[in-house]
């Protein structure tokens, strides 16, 4: 079984498959080819920017053939840049929709659970052989490591 | 008991080597198209294009209705319909041939939109179209934009993730052609003259016979001339990145995937350029379209004095601190950098 785990950050989606795990060391195996970096179009607007980042976000949750997607929530809680918030709102909106339309199940993961499951207080210390990953992949503290996290912890909750 | 499909047959469409034909349905009352086939002559290389269409539901990717028998033809020949949506708007030939223009903004969406379902035949079905061309992408309302339709010829992507050719050199075949084997890529080589048709107009397609096509990829040639693979010189530095990886003639500097071709695609900003006149271009603004940026270009003793404006109608004032530049032809890439910088300033600006 295969789930995905989401991290958004400053308008990036990073998302990053998992399934069982297949060492005892780890907590999850990262899929082959199961990663994604996603940004808003930059000649899209408005509506049609919302619909192609939820057809983006569909296209590889359908390639990758996952039961289910798991964003991770924020902790900031206050003090949001109204531009900030949008964004942020939005790329949830289109990970709601996509999974959705693809029929998979969906949940908003808290980041102190995820840290719990991850064995890092930190977020942004998580290891990727944790994984099974023997090197730490690009983009990995700008958002990966963390869709992996978020996707083990799905993978360890829901199923 | 034979069911009967009560289709009135409205025309016949000039589509390739198949007979296709537009029908009215009187119980569904609506249009489809009907394509005919002769089993016994297809390719054993090839998909069965009915139950693959069948297999694959993908907003991008034109659905079937139906097959259908047809009887009437010498016994030793299986003869079907495949029966399709009719899609009022045609293919991007048929667009491209009534006059329509596309604006850079509109071009880089279709093409985006089209290569979701490539996406969706390479990497969910392991197919590999081998027949991407304008006439073979269809227009539709948003949010699908465009589908992807006939995959008559397409073939199943092997183990190494390639595919032998079949019979059907086009002007969008890629160099590859000639080697016998193509790849994912293949076909994304080929969405890239799309794009340079969306951009820059349909290709001369009268001026290239069959034989002539045949002949150039047989000699390791393009069977399109430079002159019109080339972008039309508004073209953006970005827009001309992603163009010239996609068209490569190496498969293996072009985007190996449809998704790394869109994402690319996905950062491009383009403005809506025409040409004015023989040495002006404008484009408008995206927020305020009465308003835009003009680059004019003047004969001067070292080529062309190119300059950037921005105003609207008779009203057209320099930008300050950006002074005319003088470029040595209009094709060059100095020329080529003035317009990106004028596409910058059209896009940016509300």
């Amino acid at each position: 079984m295969s789930v995905a785990g989401m991290s958004i950050r400053a308008g990036e989606l990073h998302i990053a498959v998992v399934s069982e795990p297949a060492a005892a060391t780890a907590i999850a195996q990262a899929t082959t080819g199961g990663t994604s970096k996603l940004t808003f179009s930059d000649n899209l607007s408005g509506a049609a920017q919302l619909v192609d980042l939820k057809e983006r976000i569909r296209q590889d949750l359908r390639e990758w053939k996952v039961s289910s997607l798991h964003v991770l929530e924020t902790s900031k809680h206050a003090n949001w840049k109204y531009s900030s918030a949008v964004v942020r709102v939005l790329a949830i909106s289109a990970a709601m929709y996509a999974a959705a339309e693809e029929d998979l199940a969906f949940s908003m993961m808290k980041p102190t659970l995820v840290a719990k499951l991850a064995l890092s207080p930190k977020l942004d210390s998580i290891e990727p052989g944790l994984f099974g990953l023997g090197t730490r992949p690009t983009h990995w503290n700008a958002g990966l490591g963390q869709a992996y996290a978020t996707a083990a912890a799905g993978l360890s909750t829901f199923h | 008991m034979h069911l009967r499909l009560g289709y009135e047959s409205i025309e016949s469409l000039p589509e390739g080597s198949n007979e296709v034909r537009r029908y009215f349905d009187p119980h569904l009352q609506c249009e489809r198209v009907g394509k005919r086939i002769d089993l016994t002559m297809v390719d054993a290389a090839t998909l069965p294009e009915a139950s693959t269409l069948q297999s694959i539901s993908h907003p991008n990717i034109v659905p079937i209705v139906t097959a259908a028998d047809v009887g009437g033809f010498d016994p030793t020949m299986k003869v079907i319909e495949i029966v399709t949506p009719f899609y009022p708007r045609g293919s991007i030939t048929d667009a491209l041939l009534r006059g329509e223009r596309f604006p850079g903004h509109d071009a880089v969406t279709i093409v985006r939109s089209a290569l979701l379902g490539l996406r969706e035949l390479h990497v969910s079905h392991g197919i590999c179209h081998r027949d991407i061309k304008s006439g073979n992408v269809l227009l539709t309302d948003p949010p699908a934009h465009a589908l992807i339709a006939d995959i008559g010829v397409a073939g199943k992507l092997g183990d190494s993730g390639t595919v032998p050719t079949v019979g059907n050199a086009t002007l969008y075949s890629p160099p590859e052609f000639h080697g016998g084997v193509l790849t994912t890529s293949s076909d994304l080589y080929s969405m890239g003259l799309i794009l340079r048709e969306l951009l820059g107009g349909a290709f001369p397609y009268d001026a290239y016979s069959r034989q002539d096509v045949y002949q150039a990829l047989d000699q390791g040639r393009n069977p399109l001339s430079a002159k019109d693979r080339e972008l039309p010189i508004w073209a953006p530095k970005s827009v001309r990145a992603v163009y010239a990886k996609a068209t490569h003639a190496q498969p293996s500097r072009r985007y190996q995937t449809a998704k790394d071709m869109s994402t690319a695609l996905s950062k491009v900003k383009i403005a809506d350029w025409k040409q004015v006149s023989d040495s002006v271009w404008e484009a408008t603004y995206p927020q305020a379209k009465s308003k835009g940026v003009r680059v004019s270009a003047e004969v001067s003793p070292d080529g062309y004095s190119m300059s950037i404006k921005r105003g609207s109608g008779e009203k057209w004032r320099r930008i300050p601190n950006l002074p005319d530049e003088t470029v040595p032809d209009l094709v060059s890439a100095a020329a080529q950098a003035v317009f990106s910088t004028a596409n910058a300033f059209a896009v940016s600006s509300s």
